[in-house]
C-alpha cells in the first residue's frame, strides 16, 4: 500500500544538484530513458536521480511497514477463521513488500538500517494516511479494500518508471495487491449487504475514510511543486491529481452500487469534461498531519521502535554467527 | 510513567512508554546482516531466475526468509538457490544492445591465476529491465576461465548484456524430490489468492432486492 504525495524538495535545491553533471553523460541518461530502457544500479545516473528514487523507495517501504499497524490490530478481532486467515496473508504481504522495496532502495546506495534508523526518527516519511485509527473491523476493511486500490493506482503507474530494482519489485507487489483487492471488496460487500448493523457500519467507516481517502494521492497539481524532471526521467509517472481522477472513475460507482453514500454533496462525474468533481480536500489538515499531528503518528512511531529497541538482542545474537563480514549493496 | 494507549489490545499490552528519550542508537551500533541473491525456480526443469534480496545473517537463515518472501503463493515455486551477493562475479553492463559475449577474449582467461577445476553457474540478462535468468553450468579454473568457457557454450544469436558467475560450491540450494515436500502445502492456500473472493453473485442479489 501506498500514497503519492511525496514532497519534493524545492527545485533551487535540485538544480544546484544538476548543474555539476557531466551534460554528456546526463544526455547519454536521458536518450536510454527516452527509448524506454531501463536504469539499472551499475548505470550511471545524475545525483537527483538517484536521490529523489530513494525518497521515494523508501518512503513507499516505510508506508508499507506502517500500514500493516491499523490493519494487524484487527488479526486477533477479526470476524471468523476465515478473514483471520486472509488479514493474516494480507498484513504478511505489505511487510514483505517493504523487504522488497527497502532492497531496491539498497541498490541505490542507502543501507537498510539507515532507513529504518529514519523512519523511526521521523526524518522519512510515510503515507499519511496510516496516521487515522482503525476504530471498528469495517475501517479495517475500507483499508483492505480502498486504500489499496488507491495504492494499485499509483504502483501500476510508478510500475512503469526508469528504474529496473524499482519496477521488478512492483511488478511483484502488484500482483498479489490484486489478492488484498478483493479481499478488501469482499469484506465491504459482506457488511454492505448484512444486516443493519453491518451496514451502518461500512457506512461510518467510508464516512470516517473518506477525507484521508482523498488527501492519499498527495496535494492537487494546483499547489503542488511541478517537476518537469522527475517526469522527464520517468520518476513521476502520473500527477496527484490524474491518480486521484482515475481512482473515483473507478470506485465511486463501486460504493454507489452497494448503497454507500459519499459524505461529499460535491462528488459528480461532469459528464461533459468526463472528470470528476468534489469538494477541494482540506489541506492545512493533510500539512498537519504530514508534520506529525495525526491521530496516531506517535503511536504508530513509538511501535516500530520498540519493535526495533525490543528485537535488538534476537539480531545480535544472530550478528554473531556473520564472522565479521561487510555489507555490501546488492545487485538488482 | 505514561503509556502510548491505543486502541489495539497488544499494544496496550507491551506498555510502550508515551515519552522516549531523544537518542536512538546510530547505525553503526546496529545491526546490518549480509544481503543474499535469491533465485527462483518457478517451475520443475525450468531456469533459475534472479528475484530480490534478503538480510540474514547466514545462509540457512537467508534461505528461510526467501522462502517466505518469494514463494509464498501456489503453485510459482519449486526450487529456491541462495548466493551470497559478495560471491557473485559479475561483468560489465553493454551499452546500445551489445553483446557482452563479444568483449570476453582469451586473454581474459589467460591472465587470470588458476585454481582447481570447479564447477561454476552462469546467469544472463538477456532483457534490459528483466531478471537474471540462470544459463547453464561448466568447468573453470577460475572465473575468468569461467567467462570465457561461458562464450563458447552460451553465446548465441541473441545478445546477453550482462553476466553473472558463481562457483557453484557456495551457492545453497533448496530444489529437487528431496525438498519437494517444502512447497506441497502452496497450492492448498487458496485464501492468499484473488480468485478466493468472488462476490458477482451477492451484488447481483443486493440490486434485485434494492429494486424490488
Amino acid at each position: 500500500m501506498y500514497g503519492g504525495g511525496q514532497v519534493f524538495e524545492p527545485s533551487s535545491t535540485n538544480n544546484d544538484l544538476l548543474k555539476d553533471e557531466d551534460p554528456k553523460k546526463l544526455a547519454e541518461f536521458e536518450a536510454r530513458i527516452a527509448r524506454g530502457e531501463k536504469i539499472e544500479p551499475k548505470d550511471w545516473m545524475p545525483k537527483l536521480y538517484r536521490k529523489q528514487l530513494i525518497r521515494m523507495i523508501e518512503q513507499h517501504g516505510h508506508s508499507e511497514i506502517i500500514g500493516a499497524l491499523p490493519e494487524g490490530t484487527w488479526i486477533t478481532r477479526a470476524p471468523g477463521f476465515k478473514r483471520k486467515l486472509a488479514l493474516m496473508a494480507k498484513v504478511q504481504d505489505e511487510v514483505g513488500h517493504a523487504q522488497l522495496l527497502y532492497g531496491a532502495a539498497e541498490t541505490l546506495g542507502k543501507s537498510r538500517e539507515q532507513m529504518i534508523q529514519d523512519l523511526i526518527t521521523g526524518k522519512s516519511k510515510y503515507s499519511n494516511i496510516f496516521n487515522y485509527p482503525t476504530f471498528t473491523w469495517a475501517d479495517s476493511c475500507f483499508i483492505s479494500w480502498l486504500v489499496d486500490a488507491g495504492a494499485i493506482v499509483n504502483q501500476l503507474a510508478n510500475a512503469r518508471g526508469s528504474y529496473g530494482p524499482y519496477c521488478r519489485a512492483l511488478d511483484r507487489i502488484c500482483a498479489e495487491e490484486s489478492f488484498h483487492l478483493k479481499y478488501g471488496h469482499h469484506c465491504v460487500i459482506h457488511l454492505a449487504t448484512g444486516t443493519p448493523k453491518q451496514r451502518e457500519m461500512m457506512q461510518e467507516a467510508v464516512n470516517r475514510w473518506w477525507a484521508p481517502m482523498m488527501h492519499f494521492f498527495g496535494p492537487s497539481d494546483k499547489i503542488s511543486t511541478h517537476t518537469e524532471i522527475l517526469t522527464k526521467w520517468k520518476v513521476k509517472m502520473a500527477t496527484n491529481d490524474e491518480c486521484r481522477q482515475q481512482f473515483l472513475d473507478m470506485y465511486v460507482p463501486k460504493i454507489w452500487e452497494l448503497g454507500l453514500t459519499i459524505p461529499d454533496e460535491n462528488l459528480k462525474r461532469n459528464e461533459q469534461t468526463g472528470e470528476w468533481e468534489f469538494t477541494e480536500p482540506d489541506w492545512e489538515e493533510f500539512k498537519r498531519v504530514i508534520n506529525g499531528d495525526g491521530p496516531c503518528n506517535k503511536e504508530r512511531l513509538a511501535v516500530r521502535r520498540t519493535a526495533e529497541e525490543r528485537g535488538a538482542w534476537v539480531r545480535r545474537a544472530l550478528a554473531s554467527k556473520t564472522k565479521g563480514e561487510e555489507y555490501v549493496a546488492p545487485m538488482a | 510513567m505514561s503509556f502510548i494507549n491505543s486502541l489495539d489490545p497488544r499494544i496496550n499490552r507491551l506498555s510502550i512508554p508515551s515519552e522516549f528519550g531523544a537518542s536512538f542508537p546510530e547505525q553503526g551500533e546496529k545491526d546490518q546482516f549480509i544481503t543474499y541473491e535469491v533465485f527462483v525456480q518457478p517451475k520443475e526443469n525450468k531456469a533459475f531466475q534472479h528475484e530480490g534480496i534478503v538480510h540474514a545473517p547466514t545462509e540457512e537463515m537467508a534461505f528461510l526468509f526467501a522462502k517466505e518472501q518469494f514463494s509464498r503463493r501456489g503453485m510459482n515455486c519449486s526450487g529456491i538457490w541462495v548466493i551470497k551477493t559478495t560471491d557473485i562475479q559479475v561483468s560489465p553492463i553493454t551499452e546500445n544492445g551489445e553483446d557482452i559475449y563479444d568483449y570476453i577474449n582469451k586473454e581474459i582467461m589467460e591472465g587470470a591465476a588458476k585454481g582447481e577445476n570447479e564447477k561454476y553457474q552462469v546467469f544472463q540478462l538477456m532483457k534490459r529491465g528483466k531478471q537474471h535468468i540462470h544459463a547453464g553450468e561448466l568447468d573453470a579454473h577460475s572465473p575468468e576461465e569461467a567467462l570465457w568457457n561461458a562464450k563458447n557454450k552460451f553465446a548465441g544469436d541473441k545478445p546477453a548484456f550482462n553476466l553473472w558467475i558463481v562457483k557453484d560450491s557456495v551457492i545453497l540450494k533448496i530444489e529437487g524430490e528431496e525438498f519437494s515436500d517444502i512447497w506441497e502445502t502452496l497450492p492448498d492456500k487458496k485464501y492468499r489468492d484473488a480468485m478466493d473472493y468472488k462476490a458477482t453473485e451477492k451484488i447481483k442479489k443486493f440490486k434485485e432486492e434494492q429494486k424490488a
